[in-house]
C-alpha cells in the first residue's frame, strides 16, 4: 500500500524539520511548514494526513483545523500540542479533528495513529 | 461603593460589631422613648395648667371670702350703731354715766372696738368713753367730719389721730328735728383687727396680704411692701378701685414670676391685695412626680431590654452569616488558587512539552540515522542534533528555573524590586500564550523609576491576573499595552490597556465584587483578590472601560510604604 502524504504545521521550526526527516526516513512523503499561511499552498496538493499544532503565529489552530476541513473533509488531522487540557481537546475533536496527541510523542505511536488516519481516509473516499 | 461594601462584610470586626449593636441599639431605644417623653410632657404641661387654675381659683375664693367677712364687719356694726341712735333715747347720748354704759355693753357684744365718743355738728367732740382722753377735741377740720355733712355713715381711712396709733373709725350721723342740726356718733377700731383679716388667709411664708386705701397707703402692715400708713412699694400695677371682681396680674417681683391680686372691700376705704412669690402651683401633684416617674422608668427598661434583645439577635444573626460568608470566600479563594496553580501547571507544562519535544524528535532523529543511513558520513549532523538537545535542555532549564523562583517568592514578603522587570517577568509566564494569540505587546516603560519595597509575589500575581484578563479580552491579533510612570514623589503607576471588547457599563461596578464573573470558567474572584492585594499594599486600582473600544486598568502602589504610613 502506498505510504501516506503527511503535512507538519508547526510554529517550532526545529521540531518540524527533524519530524518531516524522521518520518520521510521511514518512507513517508513529507513536508513541514511553521505556518499556516505557508501550509495552505501545500493543502491544495491534498495531503492524506496533517500534523497540527494548537498554537500558531498566525492562526489559532483550532481556526485551522476548522478550515482545513472546509477545503477538504477527508484530510485527516491529528492535533500534536504541549497543551493537554480538556477543554482544547474536546474542541478539536469536535472539530473533526483525527486525534488529540500530547507532546512529546513516541515516533512509534505517531505513526501508528497516522496509519489508521490514513485508513480512515480511504474509507471516506 | 462597591469597596465600600466589601470593606463592610470582610472587615467587621469583633469591636465593630459591637459598635454597630451598641449605637442600633441607642438608636432605637431613643426614638422608642419619644413617644413617651411627648405623653408626659403633655400630661406635665397639662397638670401644671390644672394647678395652676386651681391655686388662681383658690386664692379668688380665700380673698372672696375675707372680703365677705370684712363687710359682713362692718355691716354689723353699722348696723349696730344704727339701731342705737334710732332707737335709744335722747339721754343715751348726753348724759355720760348712761352712755358710758352703753359703750360697755356694746364693747362686749362687738369686739375690736376701742372707744366711742358723740360729735355735735360744730365737730367737738361732746361725749367720749374709751382708754384715752379725748373728750372736747376738735375735729371740725378731719377729713372725716367733712364728709359727714354729705353722708349718714362713714367708715374712715386708717389714720394716727391724736392717740398716735393707727385705727380707724366707723361714724353714723343721727339727724336731729331741728333743721340743720345733726350729731355723729363714732366707734374707734384698732388697726389689728384689719390685720387679723389678712392673716386669716391661708398663703405660704413668703407671700404677702395686706390692705391699701383708694390712695394707696398701706391700711395694715406689709412683708414685702412697708408698714402701715406708707405709701404702697410697688409701682408697676394699676389698681382700680371700682372694680367688684378679683383682678389678678402676673408681675415681675424681685426678679421672680409672681401674682398680685387685688379686691376692693365694698362700703369701706380698703383694698385687699394679695401677692404670692412662692409658686404653690408649681408643685405637681405627687402622683405624677412618683408614679409617672416610675412608670417611664419601668418602660424606658423595657424597651431597652426587648431592643437590646431583638438586636443582639440580629446583630449575631449577621456575625453568623459574615462569618459563614468569610469562609465561603476563604474556601473560593482557595478554589481560586487551585485553579491558578492549575493554569500555571497547564501553562508550565506546555512551555516544557515543547522543548521535550523537540528533544524527542532530535534525539528519535539521531537513532534514525544509526538505523538508516551511514554513520561514519553524518558525525557534523549528529554534534549539530546534540547541541540543538542541548539548547532546548537549556530552554527547559529556563523554565523550571523561573519557576523555582517564583515559588521561592511566595513567601518572601516585601523586597525592593524594579517594577519594569517584575512585569517583564510575569508577561514572561505567558509568552506562549501570547504568541499563540499572536497579541501585540507594546512596553512603555519609564526607564529611570526607582526600585520599590513592596511584596513582589503579591503584585505580580495581580499583575498575572490582569494581563491574563487582558489577553482574554482581546480577539486574535490583539494589542496589549503596558505603561509604567511615576504618578508622585511615592507612587508609581502601572497601566494595562487592550483593545478587548470592552466592558459595558451596567457590570464595570461589579468587578471588584467576589464572585462577579462573565467567564464561563472564572471564579470571580481574580479581581476581588487583586483587590485585596492592591489595598494590602497601599495602593490603589482603578478600571475605566468603553465598550469595542477595551479597557485600562491602572494599578497605583506606594514606591516605600512606610513613607505613606508617615504620611
Amino acid at each position: 500500500m502506498k505510504k501516506a502524504k503527511l503535512l507538519i504545521i508547526d510554529d517550532e521550526s526545529e521540531l518540524v524539520s527533524a519530524l518531516t526527516e524522521r518520518l520521510t526516513l521511514r518512507g513517508y512523503e513529507a513536508n513541514g511548514v511553521t505556518n499556516f499561511t505557508d501550509g495552505v499552498k501545500f493543502l491544495k496538493k491534498l495531503p492524506d494526513v496533517v500534523i497540527l499544532d494548537i498554537g500558531l503565529p498566525d492562526m489559532d489552530g483550532l481556526e485551522a483545523l476548522k478550515k482545513i476541513k472546509e477545503i477538504n473533509p477527508s484530510i485527516q488531522v491529528i492535533m500534536l500540542s504541549g497543551y493537554g487540557d480538556d477543554e482544547r481537546v474536546n474542541k478539536s475533536l469536535m472539530y473533526g479533528a483525527y486525534d488529540y496527541l500530547i507532546k512529546p510523542v513516541e515516533i512509534e505511536e505517531l505513526i501508528s495513529k497516522i496509519e489508521s488516519a490514513k485508513l480512515k481516509k480511504e474509507e471516506m473516499k | 461603593m462597591p469597596g465600600l461594601i466589601k470593606k463592610f462584610i470582610t472587615k467587621l470586626s469583633e469591636e465593630r460589631y459591637f459598635y454597630f449593636k451598641f449605637k442600633l441599639i441607642l438608636l432605637n431605644t431613643f426614638f422608642s422613648v419619644i413617644p413617651l417623653i411627648i405623653v408626659i410632657t403633655i400630661t406635665y404641661l397639662w397638670i401644671h395648667q390644672i394647678a395652676h387654675d386651681e391655686f388662681k381659683n383658690n386664692l379668688k375664693w380665700q380673698m372672696e371670702e375675707t372680703r365677705h367677712s370684712l363687710e359682713f364687719f362692718i355691716s354689723e356694726r353699722i348696723s349696730a350703731l344704727r339701731f342705737l341712735v334710732s332707737s335709744y333715747p335722747e339721754e343715751y347720748f348726753t348724759n355720760e354715766k348712761i352712755f358710758s354704759r352703753l359703750f360697755s355693753n356694746f364693747k362686749k357684744e362687738f369686739e375690736g372696738i376701742v372707744d366711742m365718743g358723740i360729735v355735735d355738728e360744730r365737730g367737738i367732740q361732746m361725749l367720749y368713753t374709751g382708754p384715752y382722753k379725748l373728750k372736747g377735741k376738735d375735729y371740725s377740720q378731719a377729713e372725716w367730719f367733712k364728709e359727714m355733712f354729705l353722708r349718714t355713715e362713714y367708715v374712715t381711712d386708717v389714720f394716727l389721730g391724736y392717740r398716735k396709733i393707727p385705727h380707724f373709725s366707723i361714724i353714723v350721723k343721727k339727724e336731729s328735728n331741728y333743721h340743720n342740726k345733726f350729731w355723729l356718733i363714732r366707734v374707734s377700731l384698732n388697726m389689728d383687727i384689719l390685720q387679723k383679716f389678712v392673716s386669716n388667709l391661708e398663703i405660704g411664708n413668703n407671700d404677702d396680704a395686706f390692705f391699701i386705701n383708694k390712695q394707696r397707703i398701706l391700711q395694715t402692715n406689709s412683708k414685702l411692701f412697708g408698714n402701715v400708713l406708707e405709701p404702697l412699694k410697688l409701682n408697676n400695677i394699676t389698681i382700680q378701685t371700682d372694680r367688684k371682681n378679683i383682678t389678678i396680674y402676673n408681675i415681675e417681683l424681685n426678679k421672680k414670676q409672681a401674682y398680685i391680686a387685688y379686691v376692693p372691700v365694698k362700703d369701706t376705704p380698703w383694698i385687699l391685695v394679695t401677692a404670692i412669690c412662692s409658686r404653690p402651683y408649681e408643685k405637681i401633684p405627687s402622683f405624677f412626680t412618683k408614679e409617672v416617674i416610675l412608670i417611664s422608668i419601668l418602660s424606658i427598661i423595657i424597651t431597652f431590654f426587648v431592643i437590646t434583645k431583638s438586636i443582639t439577635s440580629l446583630i449575631n444573626r449577621i456575625q453568623k452569616a459574615d462569618h459563614e460568608r468569610e469562609i465561603a470566600i476563604a474556601n473560593a479563594e482557595h478554589a481560586d488558587k487551585l485553579a491558578s496553580i492549575g493554569r500555571l501547571a497547564a501553562g508550565v507544562a506546555h512551555e516544557i512539552n515543547n522543548p521535550l519535544a523537540i528533544i524527542n524528535e532530535k534525539a528519535g532523529l539521531m537513532k534514525d540515522l544509526i538505523e538508516y543511513t551511514d554513520l561514519s558520513q553524518n558525525k557534523d549532523r549528529f554534534l549539530q542534533l546534540v547541541s540543538s538537545i542541548q539548547d532546548n535542555v537549556a530552554r527547559c532549564r529556563s523554565i523550571t528555573h523561573r519557576l523555582l523562583s517564583f515559588s521561592k517568592r511566595i513567601d518572601r514578603g516585601k523586597e525592593d524590586f524594579n517594577i519594569n522587570e517584575a512585569i517583564k517577568e510575569v508577561v514572561g509566564f505567558i509568552e506562549k500564550e501570547i504568541r499563540t494569540k499572536g497579541i501585540n505587546m507594546f512596553y512603555d516603560f519609564q526607564e529611570d523609576l526607582p526600585k520599590i519595597i513592596s511584596d513582589k509575589g503579591q503584585l505580580q500575581q495581580v499583575l498575572l491576573n490582569i494581563i491574563n484578563n487582558a489577553v482574554d479580552a482581546v480577539d486574535q491579533g490583539g494589542t496589549i499595552e503596558i505603561k509604567t510612570k511615576l504618578s508622585n514623589s511615592n507612587h508609581i503607576a502601572i497601566s494595562i490597556k487592550d483593545n478587548g471588547h470592552g466592558i459595558p457599563k451596567d457590570k464595570l461596578k461589579h468587578i471588584f465584587e467576589p464572585f462577579y464573573t462573565t467567564k464561563k470558567k472564572g471564579t470571580g474572584l481574580g479581581l476581588y483578590i487583586s483587590y485585596g492585594i492592591i489595598k494590602k499594599l497601599g495602593g490603589e486600582i482603578y478600571v475605566s472601560s468603553e465598550v469595542g473600544k477595551g479597557t485600562i486598568f491602572t494599578i497605583e502602589i506606594p514606591i516605600n510604604p512606610e513613607m505613606e504610613e508617615i504620611k
